[in-house]
């Protein structure tokens, strides 16, 4: 089992892939990126539209010819391999079901094209049908079928074929929250129970936090941050990870004997690990600010806007200089707020992060 | 939940009176009554001098063209008038697979290129239809004649063969068979080929198990479209064909002719129709199995 698992090891060297747009300018998709997903493990490629995540989903399955870099499969290079003859499947985004075979048939075609045994692809096909929950509609046509159970018959479709590396781009975008939420929970039972590699694709901070081992975020075809969910949300590496993940204000200005004065805000008694800099930026989540008494003061701020979200009160804040500060709140004091108002702001100076 | 095809017609709009009013006319003018004249014409006895008819109800034509007498006065199965026919079909059938053959791969081939690139190939697809058909199947009579650029380059001398109306046949339908199977095969979407690749299909089945199928709307239009005016045609068997063999097109063309025998003529011609109904009838069943 141990060397299975090493085989199956996803190695992204120094990938880059650029396209020509309508004007004829080039577009970096993919610039330099690298990246390393042990076997068996559910990673997230995070960032906003047009990053280029897409671009490398199909690099690594096959549909896009990477201009330099190559890719690793259990160390036997896989870019040079037409799609059909790699070990990775994928999850379409439009799901890609085959219109005019039921859900047993789409799931059956890719069984058929390994000239395994027919019993043998009866059983698969039962066997992951079991899996996604869709046995009962296993002779509808994927017309018949609303779009969540499309989703599962995709799924079902490309975990039939027991791919080395599943490759899932945005599966749940065209989902409704709800079920979203509860794909969520089955994606993660789903890729428990079969120990597949998932490289998963989302623009959804939150859905990349509820899925990922790791999660990888990108930035105009650059990998800017790899490292488990809470990794990158106590300590973004940069200024775009920090902006993208939750809602962390970035605060600018001078560090020097532990006191951070800058933005309207003067932050005393700093971490020993934040160090003393004359242009410094400083990240701030927002539920480590808080309106109540016992951390550290930040000084004045003004209240712009009030946000009563059930088990806390979200609130933007204005400080003197201008500078906009979000900021998580005890629940408890809605009363106590009003729009316009003047009060204190405070912080807990342990979970502030200094970015380059 | 039964989901409802967009393209199905919304009640109304279609009816009689509506916008849909000039295409009733001309569908009534055009082709009604020049069919309402040829169905009555084959049941009318042959005028006294051979052209026009005399009004009065017979089967004599039907009985024409399924049976001859000899000189007692016997009557037998008129074989000629069938072996017509059959020749007719073979020869159809035999352009409708060409043009399959061909036009599949043409048009799956012209689907998958740019944009840009589709437009121009389709353009150059309908170029022959900007010049007279009988224009075109001249310059054919050019080119496989005696001396012409096919003899000059090796080949027998074709015109006035069979195979010169099998040639210029094809020619002819040819972008009849591309047209609607590009139509479809556009539409199709280039993730669910890449999905059947991702599955691991090989190039081949992937056309086979997939794109065929989903493109079969279009196959049906196109076996129709040129199979139906391929049973019937005319200039391409007398001008290239030299109507050596002769098929029903010709010969219902001879019956207003040089035979004079319009009612012959008309219910040749009320048979054609009744056989490429069936045919149409056929391929629409088809279409419905599939459907389900
Ligand atoms: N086939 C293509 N032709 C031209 N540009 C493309 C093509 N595919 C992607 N791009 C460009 O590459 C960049 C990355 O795209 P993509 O990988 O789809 O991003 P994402 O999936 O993160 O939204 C975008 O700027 C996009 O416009
Ligand atoms: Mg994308």
């Amino acid at each position: 089992m141990e060397q299975e698992q090493g085989w199956a090891d996803l190695q992204i060297n120094a990938l880059s892939k650029s396209f020509r747009d309508p004007k004829g300018a080039q577009v970096h998709a993919l610039d330099g990126v690298s990246l390393s997903i042990p076997a068996g493990e559910f990673i997230v490629l995070l960032g906003p539209s047009g990053c280029g995540k897409t671009t490398l989903l199909r690099s690594i399955a096959g549909f896009e010819k990477i201009d330099s870099g190559h890719i690793n499969l259990g160390g036997n290079r896989i870019d040079l391999l037409p799609p059909h003859k790699r070990p990775v499947n994928t999850v379409f985004q439009s799901y890609a079901l085959f219109p005019h075979m039921s859900v047993a048939q789409n799931i059956a075609f890719g069984l058929e094209n390994e000239k395994i045994d027919k019993n043998e692809v009866k059983a698969r096909v039962g066997q992951v049908l079991e899996l996604v929950k869709l046995t009962e509609l296993a002779d509808r046509k994927p017309s018949q079928m609303s779009g969540g159970q499309q989703q599962r018959a995709a799924l079902a479709r490309a975990l039939a074929k027991k791919p080395k590396v599943l490759l899932l781009d945005e599966p749940l975008a065209a989902l409704d929250l709800k079920l979203r939420k509860s794909m969520q929970f089955e994606l993660k039972r789903i890729h428990r129970a079969t120990g597949t590699t998932f490289v998963f694709v989302t623009h959804d901070q939150n859905e990349a936090m509820a899925l990922g081992d790791r999660i990888a975020v990108f930035n105009q075809g650059k990998l800017q941050q790899v490292g488990t969910p809470f990794e990158i949300y106590t300590a973004p590496a940069s200024e775009f990870v920090a902006n993208f993940i939750g809602e962390s204000t970035l605060l600018q200005g001078k560090i020097s004997g532990q006191i951070f004065e800058g933005d309207g805000l003067r932050i005393t008694n700093l971490n020993q690990d934040i160090n003393a800099n004359a242009s410094a930026k400083l990240i701030v989540r927002p539920e480590a600010f808080t309106l109540m008494q016992g951390q550290t003061s930040c000084g004045k701020v003004e209240i712009k806007e009030v946000i009563f979200a059930g088990d806390s009160l979200e609130a933007l804040l204005v400080t003197q200089s201008g500078h906009e500060v979000k900021v998580k709140t005890g629940a408890s004091l809605l009363s106590q707020l009003n729009v316009g108002q003047s009060v204190e702001l405070f912080v807990d100076v342990n979970q502030i992060g200094q970015i380059a | 939940m039964k989901l409802r095809p967009i393209t199905q017609r919304e009640p109304g709009i279609y009816g009689p009176g509506s916008v849909a009013l000039p295409a009733y006319v001309t569908g009534i003018l055009l082709v009604g009554l020049p069919l309402i004249v040829v169905i009555v014409f084959s049941f009318l006895q042959r005028g006294e001098f051979g052209s026009g008819v005399i009004h009065k109800f017979t089967l004599d034509a039907y009985r024409t063209v399924f049976f001859e007498t000899d000189l007692m006065g016997n009557q037998s199965l008129n074989f000629s008038f069938l072996k017509i026919i059959f020749r007719s079909i073979m020869l159809a059938f035999t352009v409708t697979v060409i043009c399959l053959i061909v036009g599949i791969p043409t048009a799956i081939w012209i689907a998958l290129q740019k944009k840009s690139t589709q437009r121009i190939l389709i353009a150059l697809v309908t170029i022959p239809f900007w010049v007279n058909v009988l224009a075109r199947t001249y310059a054919w009579m050019l080119l496989l004649a005696d001396g012409g650029l096919f003899n000059q380059i090796g080949a027998p001398v074709l015109l006035y063969t069979s195979w010169a109306t099998f040639i210029g046949l094809t020619y002819a339908f040819l972008p009849f068979m591309v047209l609607p199977i590009y139509a479809s095969a556009e539409k199709l979407d280039k993730s669910i080929l890449e999905a059947a690749f991702d599955l691991g299909a090989s190039g081949w089945r992937v056309l086979i198990r997939i794109v065929i199928p989903m493109i079969r709307f279009g196959i049906f239009a196109g076996i129709a479209i040129v199979f139906i005016p391929a049973l019937g045609a005319y200039v391409q068997p007398s001008l290239l064909g030299g109507n050596k063999s002769m098929l029903i097109g010709s010969l219902i063309n001879d019956q207003f002719g040089e035979s004079r025998n319009w009612p012959v003529g008309s219910a040749l011609a009320v048979l054609l129709l009744l056989m490429t109904a069936l045919i149409l009838l056929a391929t629409r069943r088809r279409k419905l199995e599939f459907a389900s």
